[in-house]
């Protein structure tokens, strides 16, 4: 086993990660990341190509179970550096006010121990640090607003059929604000509307750690170590956690650290400290109020599909190009709690056909071919819907055990009454705006994307995991970053929080880690 | 357009993707041209892609008219290089043991009923088979450990993801394919960029 040592160790190279290396580095600490997956170059190990690039989701047995089982592959799933960030479609969205405050508001899910105004000016720094593309005037200024980048303004037919549905329906809309860049930023080129974005983007035009922090952390000394998978983090007598372990090229290494900060996603962050259990710790790491790996979060991302006499090509541009946040709150009217928002949102054949199957078992040759063959004739739009926190809906770990003897994590999922009542409502919505369009809609094809939670933040240490730091309330020096802190799962995209919350989280490490150290 | 009126055809008959993959990338073109001319894997047996075969021709019986890819050498390829090794939902398995044992158990349970093997039966015994596969357990002595619907439905999914990545099909629904260093430049209602397939229904607008 070879031993270093450093100032801060982070398991976990994407989004959040990513964020904390660059900013910790920079700050003159000894930073040390590693990633379970490789270090691609997009011009290099990408291609525009659905199937070769699954390579970029996590491939490693998950036990998914309970009445909704999520896909933990392809909608909620990276692995390599930049995580699932290198993958993501990139409409990046503030969360609205009341996000943070559902209990109180509306008497559903739970309170976040921070406000929106706690988080406003990270939102501001990473709108710029992203340089996020987006109107001049966006109707819906809390979720996002002064863009340094113009609206991409090449919209595909799919977006403008949205688009015309919402308008003669009522709705305001708007192109999307997204990590994609719209003009030339210094040796990046704009998005040339390629339409693989959930595949990589080759051109580069896309914003991800892979061309922000992470080169911005290797030039500030990060040592990035990738294809190395932490099992462990071992912890002292005083209830200190002293390093991580890791296995690389079959052989096991030792990280020693002042901080150590896990930012490996909903499902593996958990999983690390229920398998890091110890006689001080023996219900795992950080877990003193059981909560560890409870309250996993998603989103519903339910398509519609509706024919249109004339051709649209839904492969054209990127996926997710326009939007409408009108349904936000929609509940309140309707007769249940929370919303959804809704996207014009094309999908690539194997995606559409997999849907298809997912959703209609009989949908196989000839009924699949069939639909297939429309494939230019329809128009996709998604919802994305909140979706409640639940006790029951967690990350555990089973008795099997992986190719290098470690415990397989279980995911248990199943949807909340008031997830069917979002899902219902969203599916009459997307379907009237589909006809208002002009078309006939004919699928509505269920499914999921993001995780969130598993380690929720909070003020108070026998109900949530960490700080709204993501400082472990059980173990002082033991940070979590990322979307595993979320304590709800609101309808506009995580990411901009995730990396909002990152950041601030990386101020707050940096003066622990400079006072720990002396 | 209506069911009716549907032409279970392609609306692209002389589109062809692949008369422009000099304009993809070079690791595009090499990914597809393995594709294409993917070679033996090493797990699946002779005995095994007979099987597979004869599934694949009950489960997708048009596409495999216009399919091109040699769908028991690309799963197998894909099995190799350890790209079925995640387990699907709601299973305790991966997606390659599920599809090895349940390979292995189709030729049982074709014994049993038939004393041939499943590549040699009838297109009804075939379909009969498939068919008390869906939503059901199997046959307890055959179907055990995995049962005959999560075989149904993880290698029904992987094949539809083999034959949606296959060029000759997306030429015949009228995808473009990769379009990397291209992109796409014509935008507005009708507007395509020429290098995709040529509009249908031009006699619509
Ligand atoms: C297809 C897709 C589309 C998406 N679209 C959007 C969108 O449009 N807008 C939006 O806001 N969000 C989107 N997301 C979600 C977004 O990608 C995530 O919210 C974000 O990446 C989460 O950041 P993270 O740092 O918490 O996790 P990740 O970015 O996933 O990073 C976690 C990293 O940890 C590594 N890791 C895990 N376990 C270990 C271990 N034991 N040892 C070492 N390393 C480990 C993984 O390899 C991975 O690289 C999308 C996601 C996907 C998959
Ligand atoms: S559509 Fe734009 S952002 Fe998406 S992959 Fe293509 S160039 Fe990149």
């Amino acid at each position: 086993m070879t031993r270093t040592s450093c100032d801060v160790c982070i398991v976990g190279a994407g989004a959040a990660g990513s964020v904390v290396a660059a900013h910790l580095a920079k700050a003159g600490l000894n930073v040390f990341m590693l990633d379970a997956g490789p270090f691609r170059s997009p011009e290099k190990d990408f291609a525009s190509d659905e199937l070769e690039m699954e390579k970029l989701f996590w491939d490693e047995p998950r036990i998914s179970e309970g009445q909704d089982p999520l896909d933990l592959y392809r909608s909620t799933s990276g692995k390599g550096v930049g995580g699932s960030a290198v993958h993501y479609t990139a409409q990046l969205l503030r969360f609205h006010p009341s996000d943070f405050q559902t209990k109180t508001s509306e008497d559903i899910g739970e309170d976040w121990p921070i406000s929106y105004e706690d988080v406003e000016p990270y939102y501001k720094q990473m709108t710029k640090r992203l340089s996020l593309s987006g109107p001049s005037t966006f109707p819906w200024k809390e979720f996002g607003d002064h863009f340094p980048y113009p609206a991409h303004h090449d919209l595909s037919n799919n977006t403008l059929k949205f688009r015309e549905g919402l308008e003669r329906a009522g709705y305001q809309h708007s192109v999307s604000p997204l990590a994609i860049l719209s003009a030339p930023k210094a040796d990046r080129h704009p998005c040339i509307n390629r339409g693989f974005c959930e595949e990589g983007c080759m051109p580069d035009a896309k914003t991800t750690p892979l061309n922000t922090f992470i080169p911005e952390g290797l030039k500030a000394g990060v040592t990035l170590i990738s294809e190395a998978t932490a099992y462990r983090i071992t912890t002292d007598e005083h209830g200190r956690a002293t390093s991580v372990l890791y296995l690389l090229d079959g052989k096991q290494h030792e990280i020693e650290a002042t901080t150590i900060v896990i930012a490996a996603y909903a499902i593996e962050t958990p999983r690390l400290l229920l398998a890091s259990s110890s006689e001080t710790f023996p219900n795992g790491l950080a877990n003193s109020s059981d909560l560890v790996g409870k309250y996993l979060l998603t989103n519903m991302n339910d398509h519609v599909l509706a024919t249109f006499p004339e051709e649209i090509r839904m492969y054209r541009g990127n996926p997710v190009q326009a939007l409408t946040m009108d349904t936000y709150l929609c509940g309140v009217k309707y007769g249940f709690k929370r919303g959804f928002i809704m996207n014009s949102y094309g999908l690539r054949p194997i995606r559409l056909a997999t849907l298809f199957f997912d959703n209609d078992t009989k949908c196989v040759g000839e009924r699949l071919r069939e639909r297939m063959l429309d494939y230019n004739h329809y128009v996709s739009i998604a919802m994305l819907g909140e979706v409640i926190p639940q006790h029951q809906n967690a990350v555990t770990l089973s008795n099997q055990k992986d190719q290098h003897g470690l415990p397989i994590p279980k995911v248990t999922f199943s949807h909340h009454p008031n997830d069917e009542s979002i899902r219902d409502k969203a599916k009459d919505v997307m379907k009237s705006v589909l006809k208002k369009a002009g078309g006939t809609p004919l699928y509505h094809l269920k499914a999921h994307a993001h995780l969130m939670g598993g380690c929720r933040m909070g003020s108070n240490p026998s109900d949530s995991v960490v700080t709204s730091y993501g400082q472990s309330h059980d173990v002082e020096n033991l940070f979590i970053v990322g979307s595993p802190t979320f304590v709800t799962a609101p309808s506009a995209n995580p990411t901009l929080t995730v990396y909002s919350l990152a950041q601030r989280s990386a101020e707050y490490i940096e003066s622990y880690t400079k006072r720990a150290k002396g | 357009m209506t069911k009716d009126n549907h032409p279970s055809k392609t609306y692209y008959p002389t589109y062809d993707v692949l008369s422009q993959k000099n304009e993809w990338d070079n690791v595009t073109q090499q990914v597809i041209a393995e594709r294409l001319h993917s070679k033996e894997g090493n797990v699946l047996s002779a005995s095994h892609k007979r099987t597979l075969q004869a599934l694949a021709k009950c489960l997708f019986p048009s596409h495999l008219g216009e399919q091109t890819l040699s769908i028991s050498m690309v799963l197998d390829q894909r099995i190799t290089n350890k790209k079925l090794s995640t387990f699907p939902r709601g299973a305790r398995f991966t997606k390659e043991e599920i599809i090895i044992q349940g390979l292995e158990n189709a030729e049982r349970e074709s014994i049993f009923h038939y004393h041939l093997p499943f590549s040699q039966l009838d297109k009804k015994e075939q379909l009969s088979i498939l068919e008390s596969w869906k939503g059901n357990d199997g046959e307890e002595t055959i179907w055990n450990a995995i049962k005959s619907h999560l075989f149904y439905s993880t290698l029904t999914s992987e094949l539809i993801k083999i034959i949606y990545a296959d060029p000759h099909i997306w030429s015949t629904i009228g995808f473009a394919g990769p379009a990397y260093p291209r992109g796409y430049y014509a935008f507005g209602p009708h507007q395509f960029d020429e290098w995709e397939a040529k509009p249908h229904d031009e006699n619509l607008l």
